[in-house]
């Protein structure tokens, strides 16, 4: 692909990005105004802090000039689940060269969100990635900057439009299911067909094979008969669950940790407890024979 | 157009908004800080990244339709509503604008509807 159609395809995948970032933002702006803070402040807030949720919080703080560590701390626990997207895509951001400060600064739950869909590799797929962070802020600076000047002048009523950004996690929620499914199925003699759904499986599984020599590539080739094995007296139900784990867990854990931390602080500890027990699972499952033997 | 005048200097202003960029920025980078080209990830953390996107595309909806627990009836219902017209209209035609604007229309009617 050249660069003129990387570029269109990340301007067609940024379009809920778009609807969502420019009314939010549009609000944020107007939200600033409307408490004593000129358009350059929330242009700056949105170049330099560019988080959406945090952003709103950080209004009350300014209005009521709190403390310092008030801020930070508010803004490390706020922002603790983006910690989890730079994980995700260490491997490819890490090729990003000169880009890769601002691949970092750029990273939000709905560029982490979009980047997921991209069904490119290497150089295409880190220059698409790069394309829709840049587009992704300037739709969110602009909105701010707008919503700060002209947000009075605006009949405002777009409570809701948000919304928008909840169908898109819902419709690439349903296309990893999908392909949790057929990765299953093309792959029915391996329950941990779930291992390989996620887009960028396979270069990373070489990397560390290659670069971390001993104990992985012992756990990867034990880990074959081991499955085949195990593939042999599992049935269908448990290889539906095994291939879709990642998002059961997340659904279950994220559902009881909203109901037992409540809607402010449930994110951290959802994200953790899934975290763990993703990695006890996978820990398990091909570790046994090693273990055994 | 009038410009308001901030109810704190501007000094601190500035202070603020940059503690809140260096400390979101310092999340953002801890993964690249500690892997860097010559530590290379251990293989558990790179099947972590990959199983994670799932789960956490399942817990980010949670996080989308939270405000449905204190008030399950102005946004609760329309959310679940809205998620569930979205999920069936992908699955039927596949398209991701057209699942998007349905489910957004949907879902700003009813929380006014309701």
């Amino acid at each position: 692909m050249t660069r003129k159609q990387l570029f269109s395809l990340a301007f067609t995948k940024s379009l809920p990005i778009l609807c969502s970032y420019l009314f939010l933002s549009l609000a944020y702006g107007l939200m600033m105004q409307n408490a004593g803070f000129a358009w350059y402040y929330s242009l700056f807030a949105s170049a330099a802090v560019y988080t959406g949720a945090f952003q709103f919080v950080l209004i009350t703080f300014l209005s009521s000039g709190a403390s310092l560590v008030t801020v930070a701390l508010t803004a490390l626990l706020m922002n603790s689940r983006q910690v989890f997207y730079a994980l995700t895509f260490l491997p490819d951001f890490s090729k990003t060269g000169k880009q890769l400060p601002y691949m970092i600064h750029s990273l939000t739950d709905e560029t982490f969100a979009v980047n997921c869909t991209l069904t490119l590799t290497g150089r295409e797929k880190r220059d698409a990635m790069f394309y829709l962070a840049i587009l992704s802020q300037s739709y969110w600076v602009i909105g701010s900057v707008i919503g700060g000047v002209l947000g009075q002048l605006i009949p405002f009523d777009f409570e809701g439009i948000d919304f928008c950004m909840t169908a898109l996690f819902l419709i690439i929620f349903v296309d990893q299911w999908e392909k949790a499914s057929r990765a299953a199925k093309t792959q029915s003699a391996k329950p941990t067909a779930a291992q390989t759904a996620s887009s960028s499986a396979e270069p990373t599984a070489t990397q560390t094979t290659v670069s971390n020599a001993k104990p992985t590539a012992a756990q990867t080739t034990d880990a074959e008969p081991a499955t085949a094995q195990t593939a042999a007296s599992v049935g269908e139900g448990s290889n539906f669950l095994l291939s879709h784990l990642p998002a059961l867990l997340g659904l279950s854990v994220g559902l009881l940790c909203l109901l037992v931390f409540g809607e402010s602080s449930f994110m951290l500890p959802a994200l953790l407890i899934t975290s763990a027990l993703l990695l006890l699972w996978q820990h398990r499952s091909p570790m046994q024979p090693r273990r055994a033997a | 157009m009038t410009t308001p005048t901030a109810p704190i200097p501007a000094s601190q202003i500035l202070a603020i908004l940059l503690v809140s960029a260096a400390c979101t920025y310092a999340l953002r980078a801890l993964p690249f800080l500690i892997f860097r080209n010559d530590r290379p990830m251990p293989g558990w953390l790179v099947r972590l990244g990959d199983l994670l996107p799932s789960a956490i595309m399942a817990v980010l909806i949670i996080y989308c339709m939270k405000g449905g627990v204190s008030d399950p009836i102005g946004v609760g219902i329309p959310s679940l509503a809205a998620a569930a017209a979205v999920i069936i209209s992908y699955k039927w035609k596949h398209s991701t604008l057209l699942s998007i604007a349905l489910g957004t229309v949907l879902y700003m009617f009813l929380i006014r509807a309701l």
